[in-house]
Order: C-alpha cells, then structure tokens, then sequence
C-alpha cells in the first residue's frame, strides 16, 4: 500500500442553521465546514499514512467555496487535495457525486485506498462510497470501526448491528468508516500554518469528460424544511408524589412508551 | 461581525473554540473551585503549540501572528479566564519580552524553551506600595563581577511558583528612580528563589498569583534583558501588547456571560412570559452586545497593527480603558438578568464576573491609560 485517497464534503454548519417561525431553513449565517463524519476520514488516513509513510491525498467535490476547505483539509495530515468547484455540485445527489468523483480518480491515477466517512453530515445518505466502489470496479467495505494495514493488505472491522465482522482486503478498495473509529485531531498552529504550504490542485469537471445525463441528479429535492419537537407540556400536580408518579406512567403507557 | 480575518487566522479561531470547549470547559469549574494550576491542560496547550504562538519559528514558535493570539486568548476566555490568564502571562509579557529585547543567546536559550512549553513564562513586577513608573522598586540588583544580586520581594507575579523563566525588575541604579530599572530574565530554579506565598485569589483562580522572595540571587550578567535602565521601557511596552490581550479575555468572557444571559432570558418566565421580551432586558442585552463588539473590534485592530511593527500603545491604553468600562458592567447586567440564579455559585455567571474583574486589573498599564491616550494625541 503505497497511496490513499480521503473523499470529503463541504457542508454547512448544521449549529449555523436556524429555523425559522414557518419552519424554513434560515442559512444566511450559516458557515461551511468539512463533514463530520469525512473528518473521521481524514483522521484515519492521516493516521494510516503517518503510521506506514505512504501518501495521503484527498478530493473533494462542491460549489467554487470547497476551495476555502483546503486550509483546514491540508492541516489535517493530507499531503495535497484535489478539489472540484463546480455549480453542478448545488444540485448533486449521490449519482452525480459518484460519477464526477469517480471520473477525476480515474484521471489522477491509482489509489491503493479510498476512505470516505460513512455519510454526509448534511443529507447522510450513506451512498457515496458503495456508488463509489461500484463504479471503480473494487470492493467496498463500510461501516468501519477499526483499521489496520499490514503485510501489503487491509484489516478492517465493520459494526453490523448486533455483530462485528472483521474482513481482510487487498487494495484497491473505498472504505467507509464510522465516527467511532478515532478522534479527529485539534491541528495545532503549526499545523495551520503549514498548510499554506501544501500543494492543492483544482480538477475542472469539463475535463474529466462526464456526459451530461451523468451530472442529471436522480433524486430531486422538494422542499427542506426544520423540524419542531412539540413538547405536550403536561404537568402532574397531585399532592402526593406517589400519585404524581402513577400518573406519569400510566401515560408512559398510555403512549406505548413503557 | 465581518473583521477580515485571513483563512488562517479564521482556522485558528474555529481550532481554538473547539479546543475550548472540548480539553478547558469540563475542568473550568473546578479550576474556579481548587485553584489550582491546571498543569494536564496547559501540556494540552503546548500540543497545540499555543505557547509559542507569535514568537519566530527559529525558536520554535508557531508564528501565527499577535492577532491570531488575541483570537486564542478570546476563545480560552470564554470558557476559562483562568487558563487565558496562565497563557497571557507567559507569551505576552514573558516571551515577547525576551523576542522583543533579548540577544540572540537568550533567544536560544530561553525563548526556545518557552515557545517549545519546556517552561512557562512569568513578569515579576509589581511590589508592595511601589508604582512602576515612579521609581519606588525596592528590588535590588547589585553587580557582583560577572554577576547580579538581586535581593527583596515579588508580589502578585502570576504563574509564580509554576514558571520556568522569570522576567524580573530590579533597581540597578536607585538614585535614577524610575530610569534605573533595569530587567533580568531568572531561572526559575535559581538559588536563594523561592515562594513566600500563594496569594488566595477571588477570580482568575487557577493562575497562580505569588509573591517571591529573592534573598541574593545570582543572575548572569549575560541574563540583564536589554540595556541597564530599560527595564520601565521593557515593561511599558510588553503591558501595553498584553493590554491587547487582556481585551481579548474581556471580550470572551462578556461574550460567555451574554450568551448564558440571553439562554436565561428566553427560558425565564415571569408575568406570563419570557423575560428577554421585556425593554428593560433587551436594553441591557442591547448594551453589552454593543460594548463587546465595538471592544473586539479594537482588539483585532490594536493586534493587527502590533502584529504589522506599527506603534500600538495609544489603541492598546484605549482598550485598557473600554474594557474596564464596559467589562464589569456587562457582567453586573448578566448577574441582574439572571437574578438569584446569577448570583448562585450554581450558574456560571458568578465565576466570570469574578473573572473579569480579574481581568480588567489584572496587569497595570505603565501610567493611566486616559495619560498615554492624550499624550500621544498632544505629542
């Protein structure tokens, strides 16, 4: 294993984001960040290529603002980022996604691992790194929580449900791992400082040679609205605990919550 | 607020907010309760190489710029005055002593293992009954051959007692008054150094304030930071760049204080509803809002110039003087909004207003800062 690649995205702040009387999404203050789960990503190739001094590169995929990205993504541990800034990405799902990250892979060359968190902190469709895998042609192995690279091959442990299943891979493979798997790092100043350093690189969608069918999203997008827990304000003010407490689970129960 | 913050500067505010939040804020009540010194989180600040932050990479410093350590102290201030105040006093008056006066083997020797968190920073200045720029230090320094013997006492010296490196003055020639200050830097291990007490602190607490005793300690001659007699210019200078981040500390613990009072005020239900509704409220939310913007503004523009080598000491004594304005009343408001909740040791309220009471006295500016203002609008 000589080369990785880290896919993130470039979200809104979901902290940012306020919901409005009618329910509509209010992002006019809202600042971007990498995805949660991709910093997870990141960290675990980071942490892969510190550990065995191979490559760690990333690519990343969004509006022309994915170019304020860089800084942080490169702070992080990356070697060099590739990004695409394009209005395509406005109105991307994950078939576009995967075609336009698929194509500039294709074109970069071959990566030995493709790490990718196991969805988007914004819409976590969860779709990106299988379409991914399936595209490329290599297996893909998700829900990761642990990673481990020895003797040239991969061992990776999947969370599934109740279970764990630990599988063996030779590269090239797309892996995506859940938040557990580590802690992204704090970078430090130096580390930040560093980064202006690093080398990034912008790949431009028209010449990775997509038809235009294949950056037609599948999935459009409606409406997004905020969503409101009511609460059912409901006091019990009996005299007596007891009597306040058979109360309250008797509408627990009522309820079909216990 | 839009200050033109460079993607790095904007990357080391968000890193340090959640540095904050994750490594201080648990440990900020206790730090407030104990008082102790919080040593497994300033080893945490060195791993983010926050100790070397302005200083040159040659000496291990980040070099991240003075505006980028205004941006930290802000975020640390927010969840601990305390851990600020423990990293103020170290880079803003200890090390940017020594990069500012020091030769380069002082640099070498020093600054490297104070950017590098080897050792923590200390300024022993202040002395019982004595005011700085007028000449009243008893602290003595007799050359000795090829060294100084400084004899009498220390107090207030924040990180006392856990600093590394001290940068202490001492009267070289007493007949010179104020002119005859000269300053050293001291290992803190020297002989004949030690603590005649930890001074129990209302606020800040957790930064530890000491008074030192100096009974004939012996520093190098290669130790005097800068010429004989320019100690009162060493320490106007490196009060007034800390003034810079004393606003900054102000700054974050107002605004912590808001937020808790404006999370209180919407939540607070009197006469039938939330009592951030109320004018008289939201004229006092109004007002810190206000006080505290237009005083960070300050601080990143004060900071910006310093950072630039353009003079600063006018901005810097106008922060000192807004900040100590509009600091502890913001936090008079948070504490009348809050009401008996504020006013419990239960809500953080309490904490910051002791705090920032800290914060505004903390270090004195050489002279009145209202003196430095209009001197140099009538120079």
């Amino acid at each position: 294993m000589q080369k990785l690649l880290v896919c993130y995205k470039w979200v809104l702040d979901e902290q940012d984001i306020k919901i409005a009387g009618d329910l509509s999404l209010d992002t006019g203050r809202a600042k971007y960040k990498i995805s949660d789960y991709d910093k997870n990503a990141i960290e675990e190739g980071a942490l892969l290529a510190e550990k065995h001094g191979v490559s760690v590169e990333a690519l990343t995929f969004g509006t022309a603002s994915v170019k304020q990205s860089l800084k942080d993504a490169l702070s992080r541990g990356l070697d060099k980022v590739y990004w695409i800034g394009d209005a395509a990405s406005e109105q991307a799902d994950a078939f576009v996604t995967a075609n336009v990250l698929t194509a500039a892979i294709k074109k970069l060359g071959q990566y030995d691992l493709i790490l990718c968190g196991e969805g988007s902190s914004d819409s976590y469709n969860q779709q990106t790194a299988p379409r991914l895998a399936a595209l490329l042609g290599i297996p893909a192995i998700t829900f990761v929580q642990k990673l481990t690279m020895a003797d040239g091959q991969v061992v990776a442990t999947r969370k599934l449900g109740d279970c764990i299943e630990e599988i063996t891979v030779v590269g090239p493979a797309v892996i995506s791992v859940l938040p557990e798997i580590n802690k992204p790092r704090i970078p430090g100043l130096k580390q930040v400082m560093a980064a202006s350093k690093k080398p990034s690189e912008e790949v431009k969608i028209s010449d990775l040679g997509i038809a235009a069918e294949e950056l037609s999203p599948k999935v459009r997008s409606l409406a997004l609205k905020g969503y409101v827990m009511d609460r059912k304000k409901v006091i019990f003010k009996e005299a007596n605990q007891a009597d306040n407490v058979a109360k309250l689970v008797a509408s627990l129960a009522q309820e079909g919550l216990c | 607020m839009s200050y033109p913050l460079t993607e790095e500067q904007q990357l080391i505010q968000q890193n340090a907010k959640e540095f904050a939040l994750e490594c201080v804020e648990p440990a900020a009540a206790e730090i407030d309760h104990t008082a102790a010194h919080p040593a497994d989180i300033v080893k945490k600040m060195i791993e983010q190489d926050f100790l070397g932050i302005f200083m040159p990479s040659e000496f291990g410093g980040a070099e991240a710029g003075y505006l980028s350590y205004a941006l930290i102290i802000e975020e640390l201030s927010r969840v601990s005055g305390a851990v600020a105040a423990i990293l103020m006093n170290h880079a803003s008056l200890a090390a940017y002593s020594i990069n500012r006066w020091g030769s380069a083997e002082q640099k070498t020797t020093y600054l490297s293992a104070l950017c590098q968190g080897e050792k923590l920073g200390a300024f022993a200045l202040n002395e019982p009954g004595a005011a700085l720029g007028a000449g009243e230090h008893k602290v003595a320094a007799v050359k000795d051959g090829d060294t100084y013997v400084l004899k009498g006492r220390k107090c207030y010296v924040a990180n006392g007692g856990v600093a590394g490196v001290y940068i202490v003055f001492a009267q070289t020639n007493p007949e010179a008054g104020a002119k005859g200050i000269s300053a050293f830097i001291v290992d803190g291990q020297s002989d004949g150094l030690s603590i005649a007490r930890i001074i129990n602190k209302m606020g800040l607490r957790g930064c530890q304030s000491a008074e030192l005793v100096f009974d004939n300690v012996k520093v190098p001659v290669a130790n005097l930071l800068g010429a004989e007699g320019a100690g009162l210019a060493i320490a106007a200078e490196a009060l007034a760049a800390t003034s810079i981040a004393e606003g900054g500390m102000v700054v974050g613990i107002a605004q912590a204080a808001m937020e808790d009072a404006v999370k209180y005020g919407k939540q607070r239900i009197q006469f039938g509803r939330p009592i951030a509704s109320f004018p008289a409220i939201q004229t006092m939310l109004a007002e810190m809002a206000t006080n505290i913007h237009m005083l960070r503004l300050a601080v990143y523009d004060a900071a910006t110039l310093l950072e630039n080598g353009e003079p600063f000491a006018a901005e810097a004594a106008m922060i000192k003087l807004f900040a100590a304005r509009i600091g502890q009343s913001a936090l008079i408001d948070v504490i009348q909004i809050e009401g008996g909740y504020g006013y419990s040791q239960e809500m953080v309220a309490s904490r910051l207003y002791r705090d920032i009471k800290g914060a505004v006295i903390k270090n004195s500016s050489i002279d009145f800062p209202e003196k430095i203002i209009a001197g140099n609008l009538l120079a």
